[in-house]
């Protein structure tokens, strides 16, 4: 079975048997997906096939669930769903997977090709919605056109920066038949997929780099994403110098590495902001310099050179200029930049510099984590990395819990941190968990959760049941939302408009009514008990973990200003 | 900020349904107003298709869009002409009714215009020029006898500086 059988012959197909056959060329294994009207034909297909179906309860679920698979695989994820509304509730989900570069084919039904336009039933102009969020969008319009159509978007989802890619299959496509070809590749005139980095920019990067007094690395998503990581940690190690990451490049290097400053932004550590406003060089790597990361962007900028590698020749000057670049694949790039220092310096001893952040990340240590109390959401997440392995993989839904994980989740691994950075999506944790344990079974996956992020996908504990894919979800419950509430008292003098969800179901029989387990922890002993009854457990694990609504996400650095004003109290 | 001014992008892309669609899309999302656009096929290069866009813009906005068109995978090229360096020109027809219309065949002399067809008091006018020389005829005959008009949008040939292969020059 697979491509060598239709390699030489040209079988005749209906289109919904050509799209799972060109899956399965393309190596899919699992798609998460609701069935509908307007894609049954392919779903015929799929019983016969050995891909596997994960049914999602809601369509946005199922993307998060392609996005989890994807993150963490490295692999395209496929989310399929039916037209109209099938192909609406995906959006945010493509959207989320958008923002963050994580490569996906979604692949939605459609009403039969001389229905579109007439405002048939469950006929929405799909294309048109995904075009703003999707790299591509392809609309075969004859059964031979679906191979096509199907290896172009997996090559382009997965290629040059990574980003979803939307089929929509009519229904008479999918059910009439036409002798296909499968091609081996495809030819897409508009598309580079990969720059080869010129080395003369590397060299100059480097020479910068050597020149610099007080540098920082800074690794972005982008490092993680082209599976560079261990040659930043490399330069980093050779040259001696701290590495701050972006939320999404959290765990390009490992988090408890001496050079290790942790995330810089909005609710980024103290000593990577205060540093990083400290240095005079930043090489960034593979991040786009997002306003969340960078906050104000002038100061950013004044009194410090920016070198910007990265993959996508369009990121380069587009939220800030800087004063040296590197357009070329991540792994290429650094691999150049390596053997070029290696070449140019030996080791680098102790220096003032690293005098300086060791005496700022005890400082924080100190300032920060030591005043709080015994059972907050800090100690809560440092509790929950010391029980976790090393490879275990940690989702977040978004919001303050989102923001506590940043600061105190210590990520040991690349592709062990899944969150929502560009989009920010409120719901994306619990389903992208259960995506990350289709493709990992054999690794704990835990869910760090709010109570109204948990609620927005909590039906995704149906999947999860029933297609025996067991995580855990920390629900750290303030009844409130959180992240809206600490805004309010900070920028609109504790007016809280709209945050408090006085009514909402018991966690626990909410998740034992749907065949999982349940507890509610009262005290950091009770806590470690649950977390290692449920990392035992078989079905998944809904642990309700009582805060304080008072609570705040520290340090905060508020809209407009600099990355070293940061509130800290 | 810097100041708008009046530019054209020049476009190659694949010949194919929802190429126009992708591409002004772009526009849309930065609010850029487009004062013309025409799409042709280019003789000699198959499948793809050639879009010109004229528009005010201030060069921040220019770039963003360029860094936007440049990413779209339909996109196989895109210049940026400044348009003291190119010759423009446009086409308009016109319909005059030509008895309305005393100084007729002034008019259609003084601009250069050519009359294509008459039918009995009226005739169809064809002018090429520059912008401003088509609005400035469309003013004169726009109270005298105008029945309806048409306008092609802005082609823009910019200066090369060497001689290359036509092929080469587009692509």
């Amino acid at each position: 079975m697979g491509f060598w059988r239709w390699k030489n012959i040209s079988p005749i197909f209906s289109g919904a048997r050509g799209l799972i056959e060109a899956l399965r060329i393309e190596g899919v294994e699992v798609v998460f997906g609701i069935p509908g009207g307007a894609i049954m034909p392919v779903y015929d297909e799929l019983l016969g096939s050995p891909i596997r179906h994960v049914l999602a309860r809601h369509e946005q679920s199922a993307a998060h669930m392609a996005d989890g698979y994807a993150r963490v695989t490295g692999r395209p994820g496929v989310a399929m769903a039916t037209s109209g509304p099938g192909a609406t509730n995906l959006v945010t989900g493509v959207a989320t997977a958008y923002m963050d570069s994580v490569p996906m084919v979604a692949i939605t039904g459609q009403v039969a090709t001389r229905l579109i336009g007439t405002d048939a039933f469950q006929e929405i102009d799909t294309v048109g919605i995904f075009n703003p969020i999707t790299k591509y969008q392809f609309q075969p319009r004859r059964p031979s056109e679906v191979p096509r159509a199907v290896k172009a978007a997996f090559y382009l989802t997965a290629t040059g920066r990574t980003s979803p890619v939307l089929i929509d299959l009519p229904k008479d496509v999918q059910m009439e038949k036409e002798e296909m070809v499968f091609p081996e590749s495809v030819d897409i005139p508009g598309y580079r997929a990969e720059y080869e980095p010129d080395p003369l920019h590397v060299a100059k990067a480097a020479d910068l780099l050597l020149a610099a007094d007080r540098p920082v690395l800074l690794g972005g998503g982008g490092v993680i994403k082209s599976n560079a990581c261990d040659l930043l940690v490399a330069v980093a190690e050779l040259l001696n110098i701290p590495v701050a990451t972006t939320l999404m490049g959290k765990g390009c290097i490992p988090e408890n590495h001496p050079l290790s400053l942790g995330p810089i932004g909005m609710h980024g550590t103290y000593h990577a902001n205060k540093l990083i406003m400290e240095s005079d060089l930043v090489i960034c790597v593979g991040a786009r310099f997002s306003d969340r990361s960078t906050m104000n962007l002038s100061e950013f900028t004044k009194d410090r050179k920016i070198i910007h590698f990265d993959a996508d020749p369009s990121e380069i000057g587009k939220n800030l200029k800087p004063h040296h670049y590197v357009v070329g694949n991540i792994r290429k790039s650094l691999r150049i930049l390596l053997e070029i220092l290696k070449v140019k310096t030996v080791k680098c001893e102790n220096t003032a510099w690293r005098g300086r952040w060791m005496e700022l990340k005890s400082e924080y240590e100190d300032a920060i984590f030591g005043a709080s109390g015994e059972f907050t959401s800090p100690r809560i997440i440092r509790k929950i990395r010391d029980m976790l392995p090393i490879d275990a993989i940690v989702t977040t839904e978004v919001g303050q819990h989102q923001m506590w994980a940043e600061l105190h989740y210590r990520v040991l691994k690349p592709r062990t941190f899944l969150t929502s950075g560009g989009l920010g999506t409120m719901g994306f944790g619990f389903p992208a968990a259960i995506g990350a344990k289709t493709a990992k079974p054999w690794v704990p996956v835990l869910d760090i959760a709010g109570d109204g992020s948990f609620l927005m996908t909590s039906d995704s504990l149906a999947t999860s049941v029933q297609e025996n894919l067991p995580v855990i979800v920390c629900v750290f419950n303030n009844s409130c939302l959180g992240m809206v509430a600490q805004w309010q008292r900070a920028f609109y003098g504790g007016r809280y408009s709209g945050v408090w969800l006085g009514s909402k179901p018991d966690f626990v029989n909410l998740a034992k009514s749907y065949g999982a387990e349940g507890v509610r922890v009262n005290g950091m002993l009770d806590f470690e008990r649950a977390l290692r009854e449920a990392l035992k457990s078989e079905v998944t694990t809904v642990i309700d973990i009582p805060i304080s609504p008072e609570e705040n996400v520290l340090p905060f650095v508020a809209t407009g200003s600099s990355l070293n004003e940061m509130i800290v109290r | 900020m810097s100041a708008d001014e009046s530019v054209v992008l020049q476009i190659l892309v694949e010949d194919k349904p929802g190429v126009l669609f992708r591409i002004l899309n772009h526009f849309r999302r930065l609010n850029l107003n487009i004062d013309a656009v025409t799409v042709a096929s280019l003789p000699g290069v198959v499948g793809k298709s050639g879009i010109t866009v004229n528009l005010k813009a201030n060069s921040e906005e220019c770039s963003m869009v360029q860094r936007m068109l440049n990413k779209s995978i339909d996109v196989v090229n895109v210049k940026l002409v400044r348009l003291s360096e190119a010759i423009r020109r446009e086409l308009v027809l016109a319909q005059i009714k030509m008895d309305q219309n005393t100084g007729f065949e002034r008019l259609i002399k003084n601009y250069g215009a050519r009359v294509v067809s008459i039918r009995g008091d009226t005739a169809v006018v064809e002018l090429t020029g520059e912008p401003e020389t088509i609005n400035s005829f469309i003013n004169s005959v726009l109270d005298s006898g105008l029945v309806s008009l048409s306008r092609t949008g802005l082609a823009v040939l910019p200066f090369e500086e060497k001689v290359k292969e036509f092929a080469e020059n587009i692509l």
